[in-house]
């Protein structure tokens, strides 16, 4: 009896219940088109995953921070940290070091900003990193002055885009980010401190910590590693034409957070959920690519199954208990 | 009471009281400052007839922003209005072209576009609530179907509406704007709800949900009323872009929702529920227009046009944040 509650229990946990999904997408695309699940293909799609997942990463943990913590400024981060990386290191190895650091510095400094907002200022998250959404992608627009930015440098696409064993660079430094960052969360003061204060803030407060500070450095962390992904892509794509590049990352990090069972009120999920989350929504989009859909049927199918999910288990218990 | 005898009237007025019994007393301020500074480098920009074509153009922001007020009343939030809007927007420019712009055709196709966009809304409420659902991500979901379904019924921009459907959202009926009786008739409406205590229950679903359902508020009604009221607005907001493109597009209405929004925010509604008015975020899209008139007028380098909205507007929700932290402080 005890061991079918137990299995039960492991059913209803989100991480499985998303990874069970991407398998049984794998299945049902290798039955329709033939190639879907072969090795290559899924490198493919793991590839383009992995920057989605280092964005994520940052918005696991605004979200965690609890008081209607979303970062919405990171898809234009991630805009910046590819064209500022760009710019400042124009193709040249020996600019790589600077670029790196004045991408990590400048994106901290936004989140900063950000985290200001919301915590000493009080604008509700949601406003505060929309606008500032605007200011970095109007910053982006300066650096490049309207023409493509063609400043990935050698050792860049090689890090990223060489592969070894089959599998591109960019995905081994996934898999280490990821081992790092779920240690990280586990592990470090700030990383527990996260989950205290997300379940109950006040109490959190009350207990000693400076919720405050801890609140900031997540929107400064979660705009870095945004910074970071655009860094990355850089890499990966070589040069830079488009100042909407990273838009699409606004929302489908939030959707890959919530996909991998963080509560958006705060204080539950870890990145392992967010990382499969991730993998299952790149698994969907090429699913639902590689099926000979009209592009409208794709959107109302994505729309659908992101309900189906929710639905399954991202419920708000009732009011009437 | 010999001190307060001998004072002018306006001091005796407690300033503090009256800005937090109307969340939007600030933002006419900010709406007459805004158009002191723009008359006082173009003064023709005051003149009536200029105000009325500008109060045409705004029409869209100010439906989407009054809608979207309702459901952040509630603490509830709808990222599905701008898609919404495209929906709205190519079946009523598809209808309108099936019965080839005869009037009784464009009739059903403003009806129906109303119907949709209601519709829509209802069905934003009904997930949230019978799924029990969170607002932010379960209407971003709704928002990639309805651009799905927008997208089937016209793939691409194209389509044209007749004149007539232009000349009559920028015509007069006894010498006012069109567009005044449109945003009178919201106002009205607002007032109703308010008459009969519904705005009340809306704000109580937003300030406390648990509260507000043991004092026997029906919250999931309310809920869905809300999100209705919101594609109501949404689709007449549409109407109004349509007035203004006389051409259908399955793209239109992009980032109307976050416009809306940080409209709503500007206009003193707070986004987590329980406190704000309609009202406000009229003034609070109309704040959000003047800025870029007044980046445009005062020559600024089309450069720095995006940046200076950006500061402009968070410097704005600080102002409006600190007020209402000081007004709060007051309390306790």
């Amino acid at each position: 009896m005890n061991l079918n509650i137990n299995i039960f229990s492991k059913f209803k946990n989100p991480t499985v219940i998303a990874a069970g999904i991407a398998v049984l997408l794998l299945i049902i695309g290798e039955m329709s088109a033939p190639g879907f699940a072969s090795f290559p293909q899924i490198i493919n799609m793991l590839t383009v995953a992995s920057f989605l997942g280092i964005v994520a990463a940052g918005q696991n943990l605004v979200v965690l921070s609890g008081q209607g913590g979303i970062d919405l400024s990171v898809g234009k981060v991630v805009t910046l940290g590819a064209i500022l990386g760009g710019a400042i290191a124009n193709g040249m190895d020996s600019g790589i070091i600077v670029a790196f650091a004045a991408v990590i510095m400048a994106t901290f400094f936004v989140g900063i900003l950000n985290g200001i907002g919301v915590t000493l200022i009080g604008i509700p998250p949601l406003i505060m990193t929309l606008s500032m959404g605007i200011v970095v992608e109007s910053i982006s627009r300066f650096i490049t002055g309207g023409l493509a930015v063609k400043g990935a440098t050698p050792f860049m696409l090689k890090v990223v885009t060489g592969r070894f064993l089959g599998i591109p660079g960019i995905v081994y430094i996934w898999i280490i980010f990821a081992v790092i960052f779920i240690l990280f969360q586990n592990n470090s003061r700030y990383g527990l401190s996260l989950y205290t204060m997300g379940s109950n803030s006040e109490a959190a407060r009350l207990s000693g910590l400076n919720v405050k500070w801890i609140r900031i450095l997540s929107y400064g962390l979660s705009s870095m590693l945004a910074g970071l992904a655009g860094f990355l892509y850089l890499g990966y794509l070589g040069s830079i034409y488009n100042i909407s590049l990273g838009n699409k990352y606004n929302l489908s990090s939030v959707v890959a957070v919530v996909v991998g069972g963080v509560s958006l009120a705060g204080g539950k999920g870890g990145y392992l959920g967010v990382a499969v989350g991730c993998i299952l929504l790149q698994f969907l989009e090429s699913f639902l690519t590689v099926q000979s859909i009209p592009s409208w049927g794709r959107e109302i199918i994505m729309g659908i199954t992101l309900l189906v999910l929710l639905t399954a288990y991202a419920r708000e218990t009732k009011l009437r208990q | 009471m010999n001190t307060n005898s001998t004072k002018p009237r306006w001091l005796k007025i407690d300033w503090k009281e009256r800005f937090r019994k109307t969340p939007y007393l600030l933002g006419i301020v900010i709406v007459i400052l805004l158009m002191i500074l723009l008359g006082i480098r173009n003064p023709k920009y005051l003149r009536f007839m200029s105000l009325s074509v500008k109060l045409k153009s705004w029409m869209p922001l100010l439906f989407a922003a009054f809608g979207q007020t309702f459901v952040i009343l509630t603490g509830g939030i709808d990222l599905s209005q701008g898609t919404m809007i495209a929906l709205v927007n190519v079946i009523v420019v598809q209808l309108v072209m099936y019965f080839e712009g005869s009037v009784q055709g464009i009739i059903i196709a403003v009806s129906a576009g109303i119907l949709v966009g209601t519709a829509a809304g209802i069905i934003n409420g009904l997930l949230l609530t019978r799924l029990r659902l969170q607002a932010l991500i379960t209407t971003y979901a709704t928002g990639v179907i309805w651009k799905g379904l927008a997208l089937a019924v016209m793939g691409e921009p194209g389509g044209k509406v007749p004149m007539s459907f232009y000349h009559f959202f920028s015509g007069k009926f006894l010498y006012i704007p069109v567009a005044v009786y449109l945003l009178g008739f919201s106002i009205l409406l607002y007032f109703f709800l308010l008459k009969r205590g519904i705005i009340t229950e809306l704000k109580a679903v937003g300030g406390s949900t648990m509260a507000a359902f043991e004092s026997g508020v029906n919250v999931n009604s309310k809920k869905v009323m809300a999100y209705g009221i919101c594609g109501f607005f949404t689709a007449l907001a549409t109407l109004a872009i349509i007035g203004e493109t006389i051409s259908g597009s399955p793209l239109a209405g992009a980032g109307y929702e976050l416009e809306a929004i940080s409209s709503a925010a500007i206009g003193g509604a707070s986004l987590s529920g329980g406190f704000g008015s309609p009202i406000g975020s009229l003034f609070g899209g109309v704040i959000t227009r003047l800025i870029n008139d007044i980046i445009f007028f005062y020559g600024i380098d089309v450069k720095y046009q995006q940046l200076m909205q950006g500061v402009i507007i968070i410097l704005a929700l600080s102002f409006g944040s600190l007020l209402a932290k000081s007004l709060s402080r007051r309390d306790k």
